[in-house]
């Protein structure tokens, strides 16, 4: 398999830029694509891409390589610092609704771990969240918002039994009553600036998604969140990314627990 | 360096060297011991013994069977890549001490990628030792790691500090401080008995035209710290302008094919580790 040949591919759509270390790693979810399709050789495959002769091969590619394993109530420090003080200040400084991004939110788990965390802790702020995601199979699987009991492992108990009601095949799904200001569209963060949005995000989370992405794209991303961004406003990475030789824009702003960049 | 010696009241206790890494270290200087020998030493640290196994299996060596003892691995890999490891092992665990995860990775992220440039810049100029002067561009930044350790909050504002207002490390550390990283590696680095090129290397990783020694090994690991940077295994404000490559006769294709190299292992690494 010419891995260089589909390292500059998914590159040019995507802007994910995946190193000779992950080849393994993607020739592997390659190779699952060609096998279901029934090609014979990667040659073949590499043509239906190129040439759109499926063309949604594409997006079943970008599914199968953006595959993350996330749950709710991930990385439990950073969310402290969101209570502590994202939350607060956003009130004190007078905001009424809170408009936050979930970018990359893949199933969902983001988005809704913000918005029980909202309306349990600050019931006096309404809010507005997307969450978006370069596949359309995680989208779907956000809207039927339904979760093995490994994603809900750390969702405390009486939230649990508030915000889900269990399946009778032993997952767990979030309630409709509560999803009514979450929202989730298939998007790719390398075309943000076209999006049209009604108002500016508050809060954005972008964690573990530029990982896949070289330095241009990061770049881009970023200065496109930037510019999709209220005045003092919050922009949350995973926490083991920085903005460092990204973007100069921001303020880093360092807790105990967490880093956090704020925008003036 | 006097200032060094007042440096110790204000930074507190230095990190030892853990026992076993020191025995395996006299060990693995010595040609004449028995790898059977080496590795009854090794097997006394769990982690130490995971880590080597996982190098030992990952595409650095690229076998198709597995590697499920130590001193297979130290064979396959030989004494002075053994202690490169070791290094390594030991740095990581300095770095992973205290403070906030991302620090910390950016700290090992750093410190592993400017020791693969050191490793491919040496094998490229054949003059100098590749093990030597991957271990000590891995020691370049010590300091930084006993500064997580010991002065946990002051070292978190230094690097807001350098994000936020445009510093180099150096000028963020004296301002919170008043002394820098590159004191307490120097220090660290005397204490634990490291050898004179690995202390030289330290002291001058910032300011190679202050340096009149022989080494190769200074202008490698302050090239490399610099080539590191302009990958983006940084957390300092980025240094452009090269003045080792004159010192080492190095061309941009030279550099371009050093790179290329370098980063294949370094991503294996960060996928190691």
């Amino acid at each position: 398999m010419e891995f260089k040949e589909l390292q500059d591919f998914i590159y040019q759509k995507s802007g994910m830029f995946f190193p000779l270390s992950r080849k393994n790693y993607i020739e592997q979810k390659v190779i699952k694509r060609i096998s279901f399709l029934h090609y014979s050789n990667f040659q073949d495959y590499m043509n239906v891409l190129k040439n759109e002769l499926i063309r949604t091969e594409i997006i079943n590619l970008f599914n199968e390589i953006t595959v993350n394993e996330t749950f709710f109530f991930r990385d439990l420090p950073q969310l402290e610092v969101l209570e502590k003080h994202v939350f607060p200040e956003s009130i004190k400084s007078g905001k009424k609704v809170l408009n936050v991004l979930s970018a990359g939110c893949s199933s969902g788990e983001e988005a809704y771990t913000i918005a029980m965390i909202l309306r349990e802790k600050f019931p006096q702020m309404a809010y507005n969240i997307l969450g978006m995601d370069i596949s359309d199979l995680v989208v779907a699987k956000a809207f039927r918002a339904e979760y093995t009991d490994y994603a809900v492992r750390f969702v405390p108990k009486d939230l649990l039994k508030k915000y889900f009601s269990p399946l009778d095949n032993g997952s767990f799904k979030f309630h409709d009553h509560y999803k009514s200001n979450v929202k989730f569209q298939k998007l790719n963060l390398m075309e943000l600036d076209n999006a049209p949005f009604s108002a500016n995000f508050d809060l954005i989370f972008c964690r573990y998604v530029l990982i896949y992405f070289d330095r241009d794209s990061k770049q881009k991303v970023i200065s496109s969140f930037y510019g999709k961004m209220a005045n003092n406003s919050y922009l949350i990475l995973g926490n083991s990314e920085s903005l460092f030789s990204i973007s100069n824009d921001f303020k880093m702003l360092h807790f105990p627990s967490a880093i956090i960049y704020n925008r003036k | 360096m006097e200032k060094a010696r007042d440096v110790v009241a204000k930074i507190g206790e230095l990190p030892p060297i853990p026992a076993v890494i020191l025995e395996s270290m006299k060990l693995l200087n010595d040609p004449s011991t028995t790898v059977k020998k080496i590795q009854e030493q090794i097997l006394l640290d769990q982690g130490l013994t995971a880590f080597i196994l996982k190098v030992a299996n990952s595409a650095l060596y690229g076998l198709r069977k597995e590697v499920s003892t130590v001193s297979y691995a130290i064979n396959l890999m030989g004494y002075n890549t053994a202690r490169s490891i070791l290094t390594a092992y030991l740095s990581k665990n300095l770095y992973s001490a205290r403070g906030n995860k991302l620090i910390q990775t950016m700290l090992w992220k750093h410190s592993i990628s400017t020791a693969c440039f050191a490793r491919k810049i040496a094998e490229h100029l054949k003059k100098a030792n590749s093990e030597e002067a991957f271990i000590s561009s891995l020691l370049h930044d010590i300091g930084k790691g006993v500064l997580l350790k010991n002065k946990t909050d002051e070292f978190e504002k230094i690097i807001e500090l350098i994000y936020n207002d445009n510093m180099n490390s150096i000028e963020a550390e004296r301002s919170i401080l008043g002394f820098t990283h590159v004191e307490i590696g120097f220090l660290l680095m005397t204490n634990w008995r490291f050898s004179e090129s690995i202390v030289e290397t330290v002291i001058y990783h910032h300011n190679v035209q202050e340096y009149n020694g022989e080494s190769l090994l200074v202008p490698i690991a302050s090239l490399a710290n610099k080539l590191s940077h302009m990958n983006d295994y940084t957390f300092d404000k980025r240094v452009d302008e090269l003045l080792e490559t004159q010192m080492l006769h190095l061309s941009n294709d030279d550099l371009d094919d050093i790179t290329k190299k370098a980063v294949q292992e370094i991503e294996t690494y960060l996928e190691i580790f």
